[in-house]
């Protein structure tokens, strides 16, 4: 990396979606300020290399931004085309229009941008791909592959859903007080859902020029400094930095999938497994203050934190062997009772196993099977407990079963050499 | 009598208004939003209401709990 791709990949983590935001703010044609930012970029790594660095990157980059809207602005009104555009109040457009530095400008149209792309209005598929395009600043092929789409597929539905943001009357808003924790739950939904496609990237995808572990979990903080204190936000925190600090020990080198008992916890993140752990006793003394006036916490942020804990329990176990399995067999069981996931329960049928024994677990799995038919972790579970309980030949069967339905080759593998071992 | 004359497909009503197209609807059933246009027959249209509000969430405040709803704006 020369210094310029440095300062251009600074630029970008730090002003992409705050000149989106403004220039949206400003303009309210969300299509144009995405490609005015584009362009922006690009003119940078042609620039910065030959004519250096700019001492003020964000004010670089939104007059460069700027002037491109003005252009097409200018190209629209000759050829008297009309575009539709999005409810942005003046008052926010003035302000918008009156900023010079983004970094050092407060930033509320950020804010704005991420409750936009995450309106109800919107399809939930298209709220992820607008805030990984808007928001994260991921390119149309990044989100394709996150998203398993092709990315001509993509491309179509990004331009769908910008035109939708700008004509459909959705606005360029921080929701009202009475909304904000219902609309903040959509949000949470979307960054959750950003977060977990990271962690199965297209097959035979090449590397991502971004960890998206790691963009959700720097939207999170965006969120929790702009609206702090907020149950839904903090619990997401807390769960995606706890799974996140498992990431260098998911794989080995040959990309095998690697079982939390076998990893190798001294290249956990503790840092992170630390501030996981605090967000999660803080949000325990708000939940049993009599102070939080709402006494609000809505069914997901509780659902967030039942998991976060469970994440809590194996990122603190000092190894394998002294994992509190009763622990997370109960937090399982309240998770379960919340959500009544078929999925959670499969889940938790591990976690009894682990904690009383595989024929514990055998009976939670009774089923299962028609509530997730073409799930392959049910059999692969049934297998593994069977196995345990001493039942080769229905271990195999189960196995044989998984097989017939898993589709990631990383988890294939795996069950193979599960099999395998059975049968030597 | 008052009557109401519904336009559909390439048809244009001189004089009448003219709907934004059905990738600017948002359908509402009972509260939970979708985005699109309402897909029943069109023969189930039993009302129209024509307001003016800065934006979506307030058109959607106001509608009744209980019901199906297309919100489009104007072109």
């Amino acid at each position: 990396m020369t210094p310029s791709d440095d300062a251009l990949a600074d630029a970008w983590r730090a002003h992409w979606s705050r000149l989106i935001g403004l220039l949206i703010g400003q303009f309210a044609r969300p299509d144009l300020a995405e490609d005015a930012v584009s362009d922006a970029f690009e003119s940078a790594a042609r620039h910065w290399p030959v004519d250096g660095v700019p001492t003020n990157t964000g004010a670089w980059l939104l007059t460069a931004a700027r002037r491109r809207v003005l252009d097409r602005l200018r190209s629209e009104a000759v050829a008297r085309r009309k575009e539709p555009l999005m409810v942005v109040d003046d008052e926010m457009r003035a302000a918008a229009a009156a900023v010079v530095d983004p970094g050092a400008h407060v930033a509320d149209e950020r804010l704005r941008l991420i409750f936009a792309c995450c309106h109800p209005a919107i399809a939930p598929d298209d709220r992820v791909a607008l805030t990984l395009r808007f928001v994260v600043g991921l390119t149309t092929t990044e989100i394709g592959r996150l998203l398993l789409v092709q990315e001509s597929t993509m491309a179509a539905r990004l331009t769908r859903a910008k035109k939708r943001l700008a004509s459909s009357g959705i606005p360029f808003a921080t929701p009202a007080a009475e909304r904000l924790d219902e609309r903040l739950d959509v949000v949470a939904t979307v960054v959750y859902l950003a977060f977990t496609s990271g962690y199965h990237p297209g097959v035979g995808a090449e590397p991502l020029r971004v960890d998206l572990g790691d963009e959700a979990i720097r939207l999170l903080r965006v969120l929790d400094s702009l609206l702090p204190d907020r149950a839904v936000v903090r619990s997401l925190l807390a769960l995606l930095l706890l799974q996140h600090s498992r990431r260098d020990t998911r794989l080995d080198e040959s990309g095998a999938l690697v079982l939390l008992p076998d990893q190798d916890r001294t290249r956990w993140h503790r840092d992170e497994i630390t501030e996981g752990v605090a967000l999660l006793s803080s949000l325990a003394d708000a939940s049993r203050s009599t102070a939080d006036p709402a006494g609000h916490q809505s069914r997901l942020a509780t659902e967030y934190r039942l998991q976060a804990l469970i994440a809590a329990e194996h990122a603190t176990a000092p190894t394998a062997a002294d994992t509190r399995w009763s622990v997370i067999a109960d937090l399982y069981a309240q998770l379960e009772a919340l959500t009544g996931s078929p999925v959670v329960r499969l889940a938790r049928s591990v976690a009894v196993a682990e904690a009383d024994g595989p024929d514990a677990g055998l009976q939670l799995l009774d089923g299962l099977d028609d509530a997730l038919p073409r799930h392959h972790r049910v059999p692969a579970v049934r297998a593994e407990l069977l196995r345990r309980a001493g039942h080769p030949t229905a271990a195999a069967a189960a196995y044989r079963a998984a097989l017939s339905l898993v589709t990631n080759p990383t988890e294939r593998t795996h069950l193979e050499s599960r099999l395998a071992d059975l049968e030597a | 009598m008052r009557f109401l004359v519904l336009a559909f497909g390439s048809a244009n009503l001189p004089g009448g208004l003219t709907l934004g197209s059905v990738d600017t609807a948002t359908s509402v059933q009972d509260r939970a939003l979708r985005d699109g246009p309402f897909d029943g027959p069109a023969s189930a249209l039993t009302g129209i209401q024509l307001l003016d509000e800065p934006d979506l969430d307030a058109v959607l405040d106001g509608l009744p709990a209980v019901g199906t709803f297309e919100v489009r704006p104007l072109a």
